[in-house]
């Protein structure tokens, strides 16, 4: 998709970060930033919920073993990833300072650095908490690599939504840490992350739509339009907003985290309507700037947080007698 | 013979395979360069130690959580605690 021009892109960006900068080679910062911290927020804070919802209470120097242990896990993906992106990243906006196509840290670095760190962040969790909990990790590592990164995400918009589902094994991960097990309130928490996915991200793929285009990502705005990404959008946050509250159906969850679900739902509905209805032209591109999508971006972050947040706080009520189920 | 090489001016050509002491140079850098490159290895050392010193913390941590969790030390010096104790054969 028009690589044999843009790849012109690729030495002029070079330029403009600095070719001294890349001869000085790697900062700390850099290392941290294979890691996608901000993706690791999210994952990890999943985790920690999950870890906090279970049945079962763990030592919290385990705990925080456990959760280090996601956390590095998350960040061993993200280095291996970037590692393999480091073409694509080199020629999209958003990604080209990142410490590869910049220059400061040498590809093989990163992957030896990121394979390090996987095999630690599984070995870690093994040994502070369960087995089980190491292996839904590894496998967790495996599929974000080998299923999103290598093969989904270059080939099919459908990218972010079978491989979305590597984000959502961290709450998965957290209670079998504590538990040793795993249940159908895990899997539920699975469910919710995995069908929050794509509404988030299709809404960034909206107004980052160039970036995808340039690079040759297949995301969804790229191969089917701008209008049909809307109308996805709106699809997947109404399957989301069920799945946010089987929780309450299964008597996981009681009314503190059921109120949470239907008003952060409606307020997600909210946005996707709002995403669909937006002022655009006839192949759907924004006529406002893409202040929706936008808006719905942002919002899922906060949703997530939000929801999962609540889920935890039910729990804690419910565990200390002040809330019923 | 001093060679253009020599004189720092570019990039030293990859010597040939018959010379055993050998060595490659990179490109020379500006006195400023260099004192950056040097803070930066001094600023990716200390956090190496900070992270070897993080990792000590971290097991030691889990080690004793790990002992702490088992319910009667004492037991382990009992015998057959950890493995049966093969007894003699009764005459």
């Amino acid at each position: 998709m028009g690589d044999g021009a843009d790849l012109t892109l690729r030495p002029r960006m070079a330029d403009a970060l600095g070719e001294a900068e890349a001869l000085l080679g790697s900062t700390p910062r850099d290392w941290l930033a294979l890691l996608k911290p901000r993706v690791m927020t999210l994952v990890v804070f999943t985790g920690l919920v999950g870890m906090v919802v279970a049945p079962a209470p763990i030592d919290p120097v385990l705990g925080f073993a456990a959760i280090l242990a996601i956390t590095l896990g998350a960040g061993a993906s993200g280095a291996i990833n970037m590692w393999y992106d480091r073409d694509i990243d080199a020629l999209m906006r958003r990604t080209a300072a990142r410490p590869i196509p910049a220059g400061r840290v040498r590809p093989e670095a990163a992957l030896g650095f990121g394979i390090a760190l996987a095999v630690f962040s599984v070995l870690l969790m093994g040994l502070a908490a369960t087995w089980i909990a190491a292996g839904i990790l590894a496998l967790s590592i495996a599929f974000y690599v080998f299923v999103y990164t290598m093969w989904l995400k270059r080939r099919t918009p459908q990218n972010i939504v079978i491989g979305g589902a590597a984000g959502a094994f961290p709450p998965v991960i957290g209670w079998a840490a504590a538990t040793g097990t795993v249940d159908a309130a895990p899997l539920l928490m699975f469910a919710i992350v995995f069908f929050w996915t794509p509404p988030h991200f299709w809404s960034l793929a909206l107004f980052a739509n160039a970036d995808y285009a340039r690079a040759g990502v297949p995301m969804l705005p790229v191969v089917a339009g701008a209008r049909e990404t809307r109308r996805q959008i709106l699809l997947y946050t109404a399957v989301l907003v069920p799945a946010s509250l089987a929780p309450v159906a299964i008597g996981f969850a009681g009314a503190v985290y059921g109120l949470a679900a239907a008003v952060l739902g409606a307020l997600f509905l909210r946005h996707a309507v709002a995403v669909l209805r937006e002022a655009q032209d006839a192949a759907g591109v924004s006529r406002a700037g893409d202040a929706a999508a936008k808006g719905c971006f942002r919002y899922s972050i906060t949703y997530l947080f939000a929801l999962f947040g609540a889920l935890a706080a039910d729990r804690v009520l419910a565990s200390a007698g002040l809330a019923t189920i | 013979m001093v060679t253009q090489q020599d004189a720092g001016q570019g990039v030293a050509a990859r010597p040939g395979r018959r010379d055993p002491q050998a060595v490659t140079r990179g490109p020379d850098l500006t006195p400023s360069h260099s004192a950056a490159l040097k803070a930066r290895q001094r600023l990716r050392n200390r956090a190496t130690l900070a992270v070897l010193l993080g990792l000590v913390a971290l097991f030691f941590a889990i080690t004793i959580s790990r002992i702490s969790q088992v319910k009667d030390p004492q037991g382990w010096s009992r015998p057959g605690a950890i493995a049966p104790v093969p007894t003699a054969p009764s005459r």
